[in-house]
């Protein structure tokens, strides 16, 4: 009869084990497919006024930037020809535009404009916009180059423990309710899975400050200062970090007694429920969240974080178990064994997805800095996956015949995981800094090339690369019955009348006679665009060429 | 590397307005915008602006090819020249064949930004010339600073408006019966 119970209970026991995170992931799920963001882009600037490169005869009163997007600006400061840093006297967003007003004491010469700007993923933009009052001057290299080293570590140590106290703290906590409640009586080695979320708390917080530093490029003192904190949030990554906080805060209180208030199944439901909100935190905003197609990047970032939070945050709880005795220990594996797999696979699942999607090619893994973190990684996460192996198949089962060395292998092992464990969520920690190469700028891809002819003329051209941004166009002229055709002097118009892009007027210079070459120019946006070649041939006579291009995004 | 945008759409508009009344100013314009085949034809070139606001210095027109037998006129404080060369063939003129003749007129001499001059040449529409096709006259306007290149031949399908620099044409009409 007392069998009979037992069992009835463990099996009312399990099934609450299984329904209640089986609610909390269909949910999740849900949640992650209602959110779908709109398409991303970085915002990109369509044009200025003054162009870029233009010489002026006299100081621009205003300086106007359209943007293809609302954008927020976040700082512009101007360099002039005599290197000195001035202040902006006024930043007005208006839509899609941005009206500075410069500064009074722009000297002749060359000033360059640094402008931040944030567009609607959250991501800030940052560019120079050149051009010269007079005469251009040796513009002075002073392009804001971005963070203090110590800035740079304070946003990535702050990343480190937000991101600890999520696995570690919260994944602990959720592994010690559900696979261990006995530890809950445990009260000293509940130390980690209290204070890691209740100061990860302070470090989500302080990561909003962080963010409006980084996107302003201020000096950590600044930190001080509300204007930070008033650009931090009014960044996208501001949803994950207040979300993740009021998770780690939540979970922090739920660690003291109080909690037992709270039914085991109530326990149990919440703490699941905070893990899977924290996970989904992390889904909000970042590189990895960003990428497309999100239906997919979205859901494999958050089981991939899921899974690693209940692997990571069950190895300190193993770690203190094994001071129990081998009949205990043995059980108490037993049941990690149970969900380390599918977590594990979960985790590995989510990760290649999201691997392979930001990094485009397997040599981006060697060849940029993105790459190479996430090769660092995986090669610490087979090594913790050897010793997984290991502490699964051989030391489990080497407990029952030689407990005493078992265990103190086990011990080492699992130390080795937890130091290895924070090594990787270091490395994650520093793709804060690179861009994914998803994102670069693939300059390798084909040119773009076009023969436009009429029948006096004909010109072969050559976009390269075909994308927006910088690029260079070749030229190769002939006459009408391909006799060699050699003009003075080679202008190119590009216009997008459709918007309202005037003529961008690009001169070409001669490589030898008849091939003629452009520098590398800016170009805006994708797309269709008009492009007309005036080649001059003598003093009267011009030929024009006209035609429609289309530069790749 | 220049990259200029064209930013003077509004600017262009207002300048339009205000212009309007002088509009055919804008440019290097013929007064007379058609002429007879086969009979004699006085180019009146007018200049309406120097380049930019700087003065102009010289003024060189290209002869095309059907207007034959052209005589400048010249015109006090500007010094003339003219390159004569062979025609593209041989025209049959009042019982005489002439092969040669004026292929580029060149005026020297000042005139402000803020004064109009005129400068004229007469001359022969060929008897062969194509009634309905338009002779350009490709004018260059060298001024202190910079020159103008009204050079622009519209393409099929495009008129002079299209382009920025357009060169000054007349169209050929039929003869008088």
């Amino acid at each position: 009869m007392k069998y009979y119970a037992l069992q009835r209970q463990s099996v009312a026991l399990l099934a609450l084990r299984f329904t209640g995170p089986a609610l909390s992931l269909v949910l999740m799920i849900a949640l992650l497919l209602s959110t779908q963001s709109p398409a991303f882009s970085h915002a990109s600037l369509i044009e200025t006024r003054p162009s870029q490169g233009a010489v002026l005869k006299a100081p621009p009163d205003l300086i106007i930037m359209r943007f293809n997007e609302s954008i927020a600006p976040l700082a512009v400061s101007f360099v002039n020809a005599r290197g000195e840093i001035l202040q902006a006297l006024s930043i007005e967003p208006k839509e899609h535009e941005l009206h500075i007003q410069p500064p009074p004491d722009l000297s002749r010469g060359t000033t360059l404009m640094n402008y931040r700007i944030v567009s609607a993923d959250g991501h800030p933009v940052n560019g120079v916009l050149i051009f010269s009052i007079g005469s251009p001057s040796a513009p002075n290299p002073q392009i804001a180059s971005g963070l203090s080293p110590l800035t740079t570590t304070m946003i990535w140590f702050t990343r480190w423990f937000f991101l600890l106290a999520l696995f570690i703290g919260l994944g602990g906590m959720t592994m010690r309710v559900w696979l261990w409640p006995e530890t809950e009586q445990f009260h000293i080695e509940q130390r980690l899975n209290r204070w890691l979320p209740g100061l990860g708390f302070i470090a989500c917080l302080l990561s909003i400050g962080l963010n409006g530093i980084d996107a302003t490029g201020a000096d950590l003192a600044a930190l001080f200062t509300p204007a930070i904190w008033v650009e931090g949030w009014h960044l996208t990554s501001r949803l994950t970090f207040i979300l993740a906080a009021l998770i780690l805060i939540l979970a922090f209180g739920l660690t003291f007694s109080w909690a037992h208030l709270l039914s085991a199944e109530w326990r149990r439901f919440l703490i699941v429920t905070f893990l899977a909100l924290g996970s989904y935190s992390l889904t909000l905003s970042g590189h990895a969240s960003t990428a497309m197609p999100d239906i997919v990047t979205r859901p494999a970032l958050f089981i991939h974080v899921m899974g690693m939070a209940v692997w990571a945050g069950a190895l300190p709880i193993l770690y203190w178990l094994t001071n129990e005795n081998e009949t205990q220990l043995s059980l108490y594996l037993q049941r990690f064994s149970l969900i380390a797999l599918p977590c594990v696979s979960f985790a590995l699942l989510g990760g290649l997805v999201l691997a392979a999607i930001q990094l485009g090619q397997t040599a981006n893994l060697f060849t940029t800095d993105y790459g190479r973190i996430l090769l660092a990684k995986v090669i610490l996460v087979l090594v913790l996956l050897a010793l997984a192996g290991w502490n699964r198949f051989i030391l489990t089962a080497a407990l029952h015949h030689t407990p005493k060395t078992a265990i103190i292998r086990l011990r080492r092992s699992l130390l080795a995981e937890i130091v290895l464990m924070g090594f990787v969520i270091a490395l994650v920690g520093l793709w804060r800094f690179t861009p994914p190469p998803r994102t670069l700028e693939d300059v390798a891809k084909e040119p773009f090339r076009r023969h436009i002819h009429t029948s006096m003329a004909m010109v072969d051209l050559e976009i390269a690369p075909n994308r927006k941004g910088h690029l260079k166009v070749s030229l190769y002229f002939q006459k009408g019955d391909f006799t060699p055709l050699y003009p003075t002097s080679v202008k190119l118009y590009l216009s997008k009348p459709q918007i309202g892009i005037e003529p961008i007027e690009i001169n070409a210079d001669q490589l030898v006679e008849g091939n003629w070459e452009t520098a590398l120019f800016f170009m805006p946006q994708a797309g269709n665009w008009h492009i007309r070649v005036d080649a001059l041939i003598d003093d009267f006579t011009k030929i024009i060429l006209e035609d429609d291009i289309k530069i790749q995004n | 590397m220049t990259q200029t945008f064209v930013f003077s759409r509004l600017g262009a508009i207002l300048a339009a307005c205000l212009l309007l009344p002088i509009g055919a100013f804008a440019h290097a314009t013929l007064e007379v915008k058609q002429a007879q085949r086969n009979a004699s034809y006085k180019a009146i070139m007018r200049i309406g602006h120097g380049c930019g606001s700087s003065p102009t210095l010289k003024v060189r027109i290209r002869i095309p090819d059907g207007y034959v037998n052209v005589k400048p006129m010249p015109k006090a404080g500007w010094t003339l020249e003219t390159i004569i060369g062979p025609y593209a063939k041989a025209y049959e003129l009042e019982h005489a064949k002439i092969s040669e003749g004026v292929k580029e007129i060149i005026w020297t001499g000042k005139l402000l930004d803020s004064h109009y001059d005129e400068f004229i040449m007469n001359g022969t529409i060929a008897g062969d010339v194509e009634v309905g096709s338009t002779l350009w006259f490709p004018t260059v306007q060298e001024c202190e600073s910079g020159f103008n290149r009204w050079i622009e031949i519209p393409a099929a399908g495009k008129s002079s408006s299209d382009y920025k620099e357009p060169a000054p044409g007349v169209k050929i009409t039929a003869p008088a019966q």
